[in-house]
């Protein structure tokens, strides 16, 4: 990857989502459940970056802060559009939000509930062309049978409804209207979580070739590492809210830094049974309303020590481009 | 019963389902066996069979209807049965539901009733197939709990589904699933739901019982990993039939069927490094239920289609070499006919 | 329509093999509604029913040979028979004449068929003068006999009015007044129910009070007190719409519920979410995506009242508290068979309780056949 080249797309620091947690009636906010708890990553513009936990580390969150579905308790989003310049755009209000939409477009996980299904194809395809104003209606129609056609759908589908589609066929739908109006950044949460193996080979593909025709830039939302490996340049893990480890893909399957990530690259079945692993992982995901002191992973961290139950890990950098949050990271590196 | 005799032989099973737009035939002339504290993996994609065929060995393949074949059981309290000749709602497959064979289900949260603790649900397993009192029955519970790893299983017994997590939960079920030493346990998707840490340790616990109790196990699964750990044979289904069955060292380094090699393929290697390549990716897609290809279901996503042959007979299941079987006419030659 | 031709020329192209392309891939929601509903059997003897009594009541000047209000002779006379066969022989349907003898000293009245002369039924005869629909002016019957004679396929009442012409009549109001009062429902509801499940919060709180508040006082007693202040002196046509309104302030809470419920759960579906995502406006959110969304529940609903609406009608003017005569509805007619004598010498007083128990039927089964069909997610 040509490093020198690299162009922000997308500043995100020290994102924060608290959500509080009611007592009952008679009792008042009771404590906080922190879902996305100080996030910083950049983007950069043709990259995929993912975005990799189990459930409750808040990347779904993060995902949905980025495309203001919610609004942030903390930090800022800073997005470098390429007509207006660089916009916070964390504090605007939907009205002003909603000509950016259409340079920030999501693909959701669920192909079933994401499309209306009293909409046909064109209709619901159509639809971030419909908002984005009159500018944008010109060729309403050759827009939407190009984008199918490039998603791997006949033009012909256009008239029909959603139940008329396979799961895979439906993803390819939900695909063809995130990227109708050209955005400059997709969120893809889970894109293919819900697909039988061999419609997610055929839709990640498809992500990767409409990347190098689109000139797209992806932040890929999934829990599972195999495919995140596959897709992502570089990629941020997070647990319970926080990344603790971030940087290239390359680096990061080659040598976990952080003993969360090596623990899961342990444990996770692979088909080749013959080479033995040792399993480094035990325990469950912590619970997000009762967190322990100090780092949250030392309870199932085979390396911990006193200092890691008192003082919580600040994410730093250790090599060039990796990040990790880790009172040991670097002897654990053996730098 | 000595280790690997047959426990469940499964001969030509078919079932149809009924929908408004014809007639679905799930599973389609299905052939195999399960033997005694092995563990048998199926693995396919939607529409595959994997989850009705499973079902259809405690008869509640229902809505879908068994229209033939046979589902002998080498029963401990009734001897040799052919459980395809039972009825559903009679009392003879509910003296071997749970007792013999038990089944562990995918969502945890559901397979729950949410209006009864724990204890009253696992030890009314116990009170329904044994003559044992309530109290003696929730002590019995207490120690499957414990012995599937659950912390504190005492205190366990009183709480309600919905106050554990997800893993918690799923070692609750298979400890009732567990409870009676069934023969034979059917786990279909026991792990899907779960994060990885949870499943690795679901899967360790399966394993850890079955070789303690001697169980066999059925497993279902859409992910090759997770088979490849657990399972000692596998089975793979397409369309309703089998297109391969081998014990698994075998069906993971020398796949045969082309749909098998297909199904390895498209699944991201997590050690590779794929820098500018991509997957091999199998074309087009499952396909119309009411409509199967003629000849091998496989045939119209097939890269070594074999024109005239493929698209017009269907392939048997037939052995290829030692405890291999493949449905493929590219192994004709070299089939032994069984 | 042209979509059911295509599924009916598709089942049979299926038999020839062509197994291309299913027109109901591009059915909308309403045609697979429309398929799945007939399935379902007995909503369509429901749907039957209804278009027979709509029919009815929209013609019912003209198929009715009497006028409703008109007194005769022949008082309590019974249901009178059609006959086809003449001293043998076959003959158009026709119908004998009935002479009353009053036994002098017990003043019972009974009747003697007099079977020497046939009088055939004739259509499209001339009887009394009507207004159809309000100004087209006519004196045309679908069926009737001459003067002398007369058809009563339902009886007569006590002052020898026509229960047939009158049961017709009856209907056209108790049928009207359940739309009427649905309307006024559905409005109510999608407003009130509306701002209550889109906002939430405070605006939530006080919708869900009141309606609560109304629900919980009982609706009989509450429709007397209603129907109790009604001026006696009001015409029938502004009693009629006070009826509507009365029903409807009852019937609006179980509609603002169910369109508030529905709108909550809509709101959290994913593809509202990609809609917001896409840019749409809230407005465009709630009118292209959350309404079209409810509108088959909404139906249901809305079916499924207008049997309670009719009921309630029947009840009130059964009781006194409601239309009153001179207006004829079903319950007004009940009114008449209150009685002992009704039940045992002149049961056919009692017709109208049947056509409201199928009319609440018939809208009953319609309703069920509408909701089991109308599930988008089900294939």
């Amino acid at each position: 990857m040509n490093k020198a080249k690299k162009e922000l797309l997308l500043e995100v620091k020290d994102l924060c989502m608290h959500f509080p947690v009611q007592g009952s009636f008679f009792d008042k906010v009771r404590g906080v459940v922190k879902a996305v708890d100080g996030v910083t990553f950049n983007l950069f513009k043709s990259s995929t970056f993912g975005l990799v936990g189990e459930s409750g580390c808040g990347k779904t969150t993060t995902g949905r802060l980025i495309m203001k579905v919610m609004k942030p308790t903390g930090g800022t989003i800073i997005f470098h559009d390429n007509e207006t310049g660089i916009m916070e755009i964390n504090a605007l209000s939907n009205k002003k939000m909603r000509p950016l939409r259409r340079k920030i477009q999501m693909i959701f996980q669920d192909p079933y509930s994401s499309l209306d299904p009293r909409m046909t194809i064109q209709q619901i395809v159509g639809e971030p062309l419909r908002a984005a104003g009159k500018e944008h209606m010109n060729n309403y129609k050759n827009k939407i049978a190009a984008i199918l056609q490039k998603s791997g759908l006949s033009a012909d589908y256009m008239d029909r409804y959603p139940h008329a589609f396979s799961g895979g066929q439906r993803q390819r739908i939900g695909i063809a209207r995130a990227l109708v109006t050209k955005p400059q950044l997709v969120v893809a949460d889970e894109p293919v979580s819900a697909l039988d193996v061999s419609v997610q080979a055929q839709i990640l593909n498809l992500l990767k070739e409409l990347q190098e025709t689109l000139g797209l830039t992806y932040l890929f939302i999934a829990h599972d590492l195999s495919v995140i490996r596959y897709m992502c340049d570089t990629l941020a893990v997070m647990y319970v809210g926080k990344i603790v480890e971030m940087g290239l893909s390359e680096d990061i399957f080659n040598n976990p830094a952080h003993p969360y990530t090596e623990g899961l690259l342990s444990i996770i079945p692979r088909t080749d049974s013959k080479t033995k692993r040792c399993k480094r992982l035990t325990g469950g995901v912590a619970d997000a309303s009762n967190l322990p002191s100090g780092c949250y992973f030392h309870p199932r961290c085979q390396y911990a020590k006193d200092i890691c139950k008192i003082e919580q890990p600040v994410l730093r950098e250790i090599k060039n481009d990796h990040q990790v949050a880790c009172h040991f990271s670097l002897k654990l590196q053996g730098i | 019963m000595e280790d690997n005799a047959v426990i469940l032989n499964i001969e030509n099973l078919k079932i149809a389902f009924k929908m408004r737009q014809g007639n679905v035939t799930a599973v389609n002339d299905v052939s195999f066996q399960l033997r005694k504290g092995h563990v048998l993996g199926i693995v396919g994609e939607s529409g595959c069979g994997k989850s009705v065929t499973a079902r259809s060995l405690m008869r509640i393949e229902a809505p879908g209807k068994l229209l033939s074949g046979e589902i002998n059981f080498q029963s401990k309290s009734l001897g040799k049965v052919g459980i395809q000749r039972l009825d559903p709602a009679g009392e003879l497959i509910r003296e071997l539901r749970w007792k013999e064979i038990a089944m562990v289900f995918q969502e945890p949260m559901t397979s729950f009733g949410p209006m009864h603790t724990f204890g009253n649900q696992i030890s009314e397993v116990l009170t329904l197939h044994n003559k044992i009192g309530k109290t003696e029955a929730i002590e019995m519970a207490v120690e499957s709990l414990r012995a599937v790893g659950m912390p504190r299983p005492e205190k366990l017994i009183k709480q309600y589904p919905h106050q554990i997590s997800g893993g918690m939960r799923q070692r609750a079920m298979i400890a009732m699933a567990l409870i009676c030493h069934p023969q034979v346990l059917i786990a279909d998707e026991p792990t899907t739901a779960l994060d990885v840490s949870t499943e690795s340790q679901i899967l360790d616990l399966l394993a850890e019982r079955q070789k303690t109790l001697g169980t066999s196990i059925l497993y279902i699964s859409h992910n090759l990993g997770v088979v490849a750990n657990i399972a000692d044979e596998v089975m793979v289904m397409y369309l309703g039939q089998i297109v391969e069955h081998a014990p698994v060292s075998d069906l993971f380094a020398s796949p045969k069927h082309p749909y098998t090699v297909a199904l390895l393929n498209s699944i991201p290697n997590i050690d590779k490094d794929y820098k500018n390549q991509k997957l091999e990716v199998l074309q087009g897609s499952i396909p119309d239920p009411y409509n199967h290809p003629d000849g091998c279901p496989f045939h119209p996503r097939c890269p070594k289609l074999i024109h005239g042959l493929c698209d017009m007979v269907q392939p048997r299941l037939l052995d290829v070499s030692l405890n291999c079987r493949v449905a493929c006419h590219l192994y004709n030659a070299s089939q032994k006919t069984s | 329509m042209k979509i059911l031709q295509k599924i009916k020329s598709h089942s049979k192209s299926k038999k020839e093999g062509n197994k291309n392309y299913n027109p109901l891939y591009s059915a909308s929601q309403w045609t697979l509604i429309w398929v799945k509903f007939k399935d379902h059997k007995l909503a369509l003897v429901g749907l039957i029913i209804l278009a027979l009594f709509y029919i009815a009541v929209l013609f019912a000047p003209i198929i009715t040979p009497y006028d409703p209000w008109e007194d005769s002779r022949y008082i309590y006379c019974p249901p009178t028979r059609i006959h086809l066969f003449h001293a043998g022989k076959i003959h158009r349907p026709f119908v004998y004449m009935e002479n009353i003898l009053t036994d002098p000293e017990t003043f019972n009245r009974t009747f003697k068929t007099d079977y020497s002369k046939p009088y055939p039924i004739r259509f499209f005869v001339k009887g009394f003068e009507y207004h159809w629909l309000g100004f087209i002016k006519g004196n045309r019957h679908l069926f009737g006999v001459v003067d002398e004679v007369g058809i009563h396929l339902m009886g007569t009442d006590v002052l020898g009015r026509d229960c047939f012409s009158r049961n017709i009549r009856g209907l056209q109001i108790s049928l009207t007044v359940g739309l009427i009062g649905v309307i006024i429902t559905f409005i109510l509801g999608c407003i009130i129910g509306g701002i209550a499940g889109y906002y939430g919060g405070i605006a939530d709180n006080i919708v869900q009070r009141l309606m609560e508040f109304i629900s919980s006082i009982p609706t009989i007693p509450m429709w007397m007190a209603l129907g109790a202040i009604i001026p006696s002196d009001w015409g029938n046509l502004k009693v009629y719409f006070a009826i509507t309104v009365i029903l409807a302030l009852r019937s609006w809470t179980g509609l603002s519920r169910q369109v508030r419920s529905k709108l909550l759960q809509l709101r959290e579906e994913e593809f509202v979410v990609a809609a917001k995502v896409a840019g749409t406006s809230d407005w465009k959110i709630i009118t292209t995506h959350l309404l079209p969304g409810f509108m088959s529940y909404l139906i249901v609903s809305l079916t499924l009242e207008i049997p309670k609406m009719i009921l309630g009608e029947t009840t009130l003017s059964f009781l006194g508290l409601g239309l009153r005569a001179p207006t004829v509805s079903l319950g007004v007619l009940l009114q008449d068979a209150q009685n002992l004598a009704a039940i045992s010498a002149y049961p056919w007083l009692m017709i109208s309780a049947i056509m409201v128990i199928l009319s609440v039927l018939a809208f009953n089964f319609v309703g069920d056949g509408i909701r089991d069909a109308a599930d988008p997610y089900k294939n």
